[in-house]
């Protein structure tokens, strides 16, 4: 009876422990449901506005060929056989209209002043009498030519773009006001020609030099200066290839604008290389509304971590061909937001310092020698410095250094010192150069640089952190 | 007949309780806790955890029932009395409901941080699942089988 009763005892004890594990694994259950099924949805930061402004091919347009009626551009007409420079005039029409339906051409030339050329009579650019006019012969006043041009327009300058350093600098200074700081493009399509003829206003002491190309590596260069959206221009450049220019043996295209790429580099197709104690997260977590871009990716870093690091490889492939050269290393320009509830649907972004502090991003382009394929994305960032738990807006703008200017342009460039040993030695003049034209570009290039300097990327990330 | 139907029905109520709040609460923790790394969103590693834990419960919500139909209909009811054989075959019944959470835990990415706590979730749900199920809900002739279901069961 003893034993019974002690061995009930003990069995009473048991089995109410049992019930109370029972009891508390229940309950832990239930914890587990009232704590963390109730989460309710995180209020988001706003998308963010990108504004992709390289601007398609026009579809009808009108264009403005002026002619450099002045009197060196007479050798490029008065050779034995049909120069390249004659062979383009009559393209220079052709192209507007195989390239554009509806394009309309209207044709002008200019010297000392501008006068409307009627008709078919542009033609006569290709003849020696048309540069005859003592009225517009004598000086090359493209400056007026500029102040003429409409910028709804595409104007084709076609010159031999010889300038003193006053011109440059004049030229240079109208063209950045009129087209450049309206986002419009400068376009220079440099071909060498035969010529045979004088050239005159040959550098500071303008002097004179008969000069004759017997060679094809000593013809003369023209250029066709065009203006307008970059779109057209290149396209323009294209049509003009097509239809003939792309047999001459010598020429060169560049285009000057804030595009180096028409697109904008975007997460589309982007593949995140690592994610060291950070998490990638849809980014319709952190962003309010309906965004469907692919300039935002988001990510959430838990309780805990004082440091992030993110590698993400874009894809880049949406280069333009002749616009400037630019290296690898990109400068990246980052802002930095902190949502802030302030009682609305969506949390109000305010710029914060320290979150930009704590921030840094490393971009290149890969591989390290053109053509680009890649754009690399290097961040790190400091939790810890970050001011507080919270959903953080970085916008991250990306711009190439470019490089000095395409190979071409010294190598066609006349110099100063060169002038002078040919005015001592008049027949080593070497008419397949042009007097300022490295200037003349390298002003135009830094005038895009300082007024709309090109980018490359501009993505935005959004970060949930938790702390 | 309603009574066993009755005990089922419970049994497929104690899994839906971990569908619908044990394992989103499970869920919550880890978005707190896991890193992902570069191969995967955490959004859709959650959605592999969820799913994978989900079934991994339901295998052991199977089990459990078929625990319930063997006792209830298939065998005698003098087999109770053989209760070490009985209490022998429901932890092989529970052991078979764990083979639920192998897919789980070979399909759910590795994840950077704390993601093999999904392991442990797959683990818990299941061998909650089936031994609450049958704790609570075993047919009468075998209902002191489970483990402590001396202490709980008063019906």
């Amino acid at each position: 009876m003893k034993t019974n009763r002690s061995g009930g005892s003990f069995w009473f004890v048991n089995r109410r422990m049992i019930r109370l594990l029972v009891i508390i694994s229940l309950g832990a259950c239930l914890l587990l449901t009232s704590g963390f099924s109730g989460c309710a949805k995180r209020k988001g930061l706003p998308p963010p506005e990108i504004k992709e402004d390289f601007e398609p091919v026009s579809q009808t347009l009108k264009v403005d060929v002026f002619f450099d009626a002045t009197l060196s551009m007479r050798g490029f007409v008065s050779t034995q056989s049909s120069s390249f420079y004659q062979q383009t005039v009559p393209l220079l029409e052709r192209s507007v209209i195989e390239g554009w339906k509806g394009g309309e051409v209207s044709f002008y030339k200019f010297g000392d002043d501008i006068a409307p050329l009627p008709g078919r009579a542009y033609l006569e650019a290709v003849k020696p009498a048309f540069y005859g006019d003592s009225k517009y012969n004598r000086k090359t006043l493209i400056e007026r030519v500029i102040d003429k041009a409409q910028p709804d327009h595409l104007t084709v300058i076609v010159t031999d773009l010889f300038q003193s350093n006053a011109d440059v600098n004049q030229l240079s200074e109208k063209l950045k006001q009129k087209f450049i700081a309206n986002n419009l493009a400068i376009g220079s399509y440099a071909i060498r020609s035969q010529f045979e003829g004088s050239v005159y206003d040959v550098g500071p002491s303008a002097y004179s030099f008969g000069y004759k190309s017997d060679k094809p590596e000593r013809n003369r260069p023209f250029y066709l200066l065009a203006f307008g959206t970059h779109a057209d221009i290149a396209h323009y450049f294209d049509v003009l290839a097509a239809t003939g220019v792309n047999t001459f043996p010598d020429k060169h295209e560049l285009i000057l604008s804030r595009h180096l790429s028409s697109r904008l580099a975007s997460f589309s197709g982007a593949k995140l290389k690592t994610a060291d104690r950070v998490s990638e997260i849809s980014s319709s977590n952190l962003v309010s509304g309906d965004y469907r871009g692919n300039h935002v990716k988001a990510f959430k870093i838990s309780k805990g971590r004082t440091k992030a690091k993110l590698i993400i490889d874009l894809r880049y492939d949406a280069a333009l061909p002749n616009v400037m050269g630019y290296g690898s290393d990109l400068t990246s320009e980052v802002t930095a937001w902190k949502g802030e509830d302030k009682g609305g649907k969506v949390l109000v972004p305010v710029e914060n310092a320290e979150a930009q502090k704590a921030f840094h991003v490393v971009a290149n382009l890969l591989p390290q020698q053109t053509p680009f394929d890649k754009l690399q994305l290097r961040v790190d960032i400091e939790v810890s410095d970050l001011p507080g738990a919270g959903i953080y807006q970085y916008r991250i703008v990306l711009r190439p250094k470019p490089n000095t200017l395409a190979d071409w342009i010294p190598l066609w460039n006349m110099r100063d010192d060169e002038i002078q040993t040919w005015h001592r030695n008049p027949h080593d003049f070497n008419g397949a150069k042009t007097y300022n034209l490295e200037n003349f570009l390298g002003t135009l290039q830094g005038a895009v640089l300082s007024t709309t300097p090109p980018k490359v990327g501009d993505l935005h990330l959004y970060i949930q952190v938790d702390k | 007949m309603l009574k066993p139907i009755g005990f089922m029905f419970g049994m497929i109520g104690i899994a839906l309780i971990f569908f619908f709040f044990v394992i989103p609460g499970e869920d919550q923790l880890l978005d707190s806790l896991v890193s992902t790394g570069p191969d995967i969103t955490l959004d859709a590693w959650r959605e592999s955890f969820r799913y994978w834990a989900a079934v991994s419960a339901g295998a052991a919500l199977l089990m459990a029932m078929v625990w319930f139909v063997w006792g209830q209909w298939v065998v005698n009811l003098n087999y109770w009395t053989k209760t070490n054989r009985t209490r022998t075959l429901w932890f092989i019944f529970l052991i078979v409901s764990l083979v639920g959470v192998v897919p789980a835990m070979y399909f759910t990415p590795a994840g950077q941080e704390w993601g093999r706590l999904s392991w442990v979730f797959y683990l818990a749900n299941n061998l909650a699942v089936f031994y609450l199920a049958t704790l609570f809900l075993s047919p009468s002739s075998f209902k002191y089988m489970p483990w402590g279901a001396m202490a709980v069961r008063r019906w």
